[in-house]
């Protein structure tokens, strides 16, 4: 019995210590129809959103904190939905010689730009989990922003994933306007222009529609541009172009790397946007893949995307892992090109047309001669992040495309 | 020194054979079970204060309580997000703790659990299909149930040999079936999209994330129930757990009772992997706390296990949800939690519990 009294003891002084706490229950708020607007989200939902909104929380991998920046409203957001943001990311490898070549300081360039502010922000979500609610309705945010499609929301069932729309639904009952976007992903036929509907999306937000649109167009110049000049390539002169991911975990697992299939919006970018062929003509996302089977492929194009690390055409022209590849044709005619560093890339950011133009330029380079790389890229971040030369050039360098100033490209 | 030996181990001995002391332990279980409930209601990121945690639940619980009146965030944070979540890891906790307990007296194995017929492997496979091939079954928790359930019985089959279901093929058969199934959720991994392939690891990694009072009203009676049937006749696997011959000798049959609990077992297994995934250790580890504390008698130890599984489950469950801001997935805190605690087990208890060190 004494044990049963000591037992009771202790959960009555810890129940007590609970109720210790007490405040007073909240009221319900009043809700004032002249301080909202209605918009409509990607759903085709009416949302009641604020008309001032002074505290987002982005569940995306950075777009839409991305988005907001270039609209000057980036001090809005009090929440990420990745940490993806908030990691400074190093790489190294070893050559055939035993040379280690280092890459740091790696990040996004929002990271960057935002490095103080964001990093204390806190994560509602991580990879492959699900978002904590509590979190949300603690931040007490203005609004919500949830961006289907990227990497922890990742879907093949466009608006009906049981799970998402769960989520929104609970956030929702919390009271709490949520405005979703669709990531191109997640749709039957990828289209940038889906990417222009978001950014638009988040200037109804706001009202700056005609601010957002500026920005979505000028990224859709960017893609006309490239499309423009190789819609008249022939089937017969599109090189193949193999979308190849050197991760070490590939490697561990017996392969020599990632390929990125059909089923991706890379290969959209291949396919449908530069004009090429896609080396590997499979249906899927990322598959790996054996020395062996890539020596079969023997693409002209190698392009080299983020991929568990950073990944430079150095290290496929020079690691001592990647011997056997070495005799191919891309390798030997110095066809590999390396895409910017993008962790948590599954939708895309608005640096997106940087990655097809590189697609582009290692695709065709003579019909790309007029473009250097390093410098169109510097433009690109000055008009998009409205930053100054030196700082442009800071994003080049987070963004591991110094490659392309040392080999000129 | 050696009289005190001596000493300690009779009273190690009486303690197992104290039906007051046991039932006693079961009654304080159950009071920190309940306690643990509200105690982690009260618990999260979003402040609310007991008292309106409490008021929230007592007016939902009263059938003249008006809801209308309440705040609406907290009314959501505690009655649509904490309880039904804190009520379904409690079924989840007995589920699988007892799910252990029954297969380790049924199998006479200490180091069986509830995955050992290939369940996990075969919810995997099933929820993997229903993820990859949506249009193949209408819902990924009954297409994980049913794969699980098929996982087993396949297990079953193939240990029977001339009408007798030997434990050690049994066992070999649930490894054997188990790598089949994962082997089958390897290809479906490999053909997956992107989008497929991060759903099914997110399945896997197992969570309480999207709980909700449909899952509790489906799961818990299913599991209290089963939870009172394998009470019943639990003094049945106290005979069972001492061999087929000595079972036939006092007149039960073996393999009768044995597909009663394994089936039952499966079922409450099934049934939870479906809801929340996979999560390790509960079923390993709380068979073996109750039978450090009670002894091997199924009669005490079950209800000992239920309840610490409930107990381990809501406290993992919420420091998955609180520790940082945002989710854990739960697997991972019950292995980091259970490891060590199997390591003591062994080193310390390894004797009384697996018969070695």
């Amino acid at each position: 019995m004494k044990l049963i009294n000591k037992t009771i003891l202790i959960l009555v002084i810890l129940i007590l210590s609970v109720l210790a706490g007490c405040t007073t229950t909240e009221k319900n708020k009043e809700y004032n129809p002249e301080d909202f607007r209605t918009i409509v989200d990607m759903r085709g939902t009416e949302v009641l959103v604020p008309k001032n909104i002074s505290r987002v929380v982005d569940i995306s991998d950075g777009f839409v904190t991305s988005v907001l920046y270039n609209l000057g409203l980036q001090d809005t957001v009090i929440g990420l939905g990745s940490t993806n943001l908030q990691e400074i990311d190093t790489y190294t490898f070893q050559t055939n010689q035993g040379e280690n070549y280092s890459y740091e300081n790696a990040s996004d360039p929002i990271a960057y730009l935002m490095k103080e502010s964001i990093k204390d922000l806190p994560a509602v979500a991580e990879y492959d989990v699900a978002v904590n609610y509590e979190t949300i309705a603690s931040l007490e945010p203005d609004v919500v922003f949830i961006r289907i499609g990227f990497c922890s929301m990742n879907t093949d069932e466009y608006g009906t994933d049981e799970d998402i729309t769960n989520t929104i639904d609970t956030i929702e009952s919390l009271e709490i306007p949520v405005v979703v976007l669709y990531g191109p992903p997640t749709l039957d036929n990828p289209s940038i222009e889906k990417i222009s509907d978001e950014i638009n999306t988040i200037g109804d937000v706001f009202d700056m529609k005609d601010k957002s649109n500026e920005l979505a167009e000028y990224l859709e110049g960017i893609v006309d541009l490239i499309t423009n000049r190789t819609k008249d390539i022939t089937d017969e002169e599109k090189p193949d172009v193999l979308l190849f991911g050197l991760s070490p975990n590939a490697r561990e697992s017996g392969g020599a790397g990632d390929v990125l299939c059909t089923d991706t919006i890379e290969s959209y970018f291949i396919e449908d946007l530069v004009n090429a062929k896609n080396a590997i003509q499979e249906t899927g996302g990322w598959k790996i893949m054996s020395a062996e089977q890539i020596l079969n492929l023997n693409p002209d194009v190698i392009v080299l995307p983020t991929d568990w690390g950073y990944h430079p055409p150095r290290e496929l022209y020079t690691a001592s892992y990647y011997e056997n590849l070495q005799i191919l044709d891309a390798v030997l005619n110095r066809r590999v090109w390396g895409l910017p560093f993008t962790p948590y890339n599954c939708a895309k950011r608005i640096e997106y047309p940087i990655e097809i133009m590189v697609i582009a330029k290692a695709s065709y380079p003579e019909l790309f001669a007029d473009f250097l790389i390093h410098e169109w890229v510097l433009d690109f971040y000055k008009e998009v992040y409205h930053v100054d030369d030196e700082t442009a050039m800071t994003l080049r360098s987070v963004q591991l495309l110094d490659w392309t100033v040392e080999e000129n490209v | 020194m050696e009289k005190n030996k001596k000493k300690s181990k009779y009273n190690e001995t009486e303690k197992h054979f104290d039906t007051k002391r046991k039932k006693t332990i079961l009654l304080i279980l159950f009071l920190i079970l309940i306690s643990s409930i509200f105690i982690a209601l009260t618990i999260g990121v979003y402040k609310i204060s007991a008292n309106d945690v409490y008021n929230i639940v007592i007016t939902h619980l009263n059938p003249w309580g008006d809801t209308n009146d309440l705040y609406r965030v907290y009314d959501v944070i505690v009655w649509n997000i904490r309880f039904p979540r804190i009520l379904l890891s409690v079924a989840v906790g007995i589920a699988l703790a007892l799910a252990g307990g029954i297969y380790q007296g049924c199998f006479r194995n200490p180091l069986v659990e509830p995955y050992i017929l290939g369940v996990e492997s075969g919810a995997a496979f099933g929820a993997a299909l229903a993820i990859v091939i949506p249009s193949f079954f209408f819902s990924l928790q009954i297409s994980a149930f049913i794969f699980g359930s098929i996982a087993v019985f396949g297990a079953y089959m193939l240990a029977r040999v001339r009408g007798e279901t030997p434990t050690i093929m049994l066992i070999l058969s649930g490894v054997i079936i188990g790598s089949v199934f994962a082997a089958f959720v390897s290809i479906l991994k490999y053909i997956a999209t992107d989008a497929a392939l991060r759903e099914i690891v997110f399945w896997m990694m197992g969570g309480f994330y999207y709980a909700s009072w449909s899952d509790v009203l489906l799961i818990l009676p299913i599991v209290i129930i089963c939870f009172f049937i394998l009470w019943i006749f639990s003094w049945k696997l106290n005979i069972l757990s001492m061999g087929d011959e000595e079972s036939k000798t006092l007149g039960v049959n073996p393999e009768l009772y044995k597909v009663i609990f394994v089936i039952i077992a499966t079922l409450i297994t099934a049934i939870s992997v479906s809801a929340v995934g996979i999560i390790a250790w509960v079923g390993l580890m709380m068979p073996h706390a109750s039978r450090m504390l009670l002894g091997p008698d199924h009669r005490f130890m079950l209800p000992a296990a239920a309840m610490m599984g409930a107990i381990y489950m809501i406290l993992c469950d919420t420091l998955a949800r609180t520790l940082t801001s945002a989710e854990i997935p739960v697997g991972i805190l019950t292995s980091i939690i259970g490891a060590p605690y199997l390591i003591y087990l062994i080193r310390n208890k390894g004797k009384l519990i697996f018969g070695v060190g």
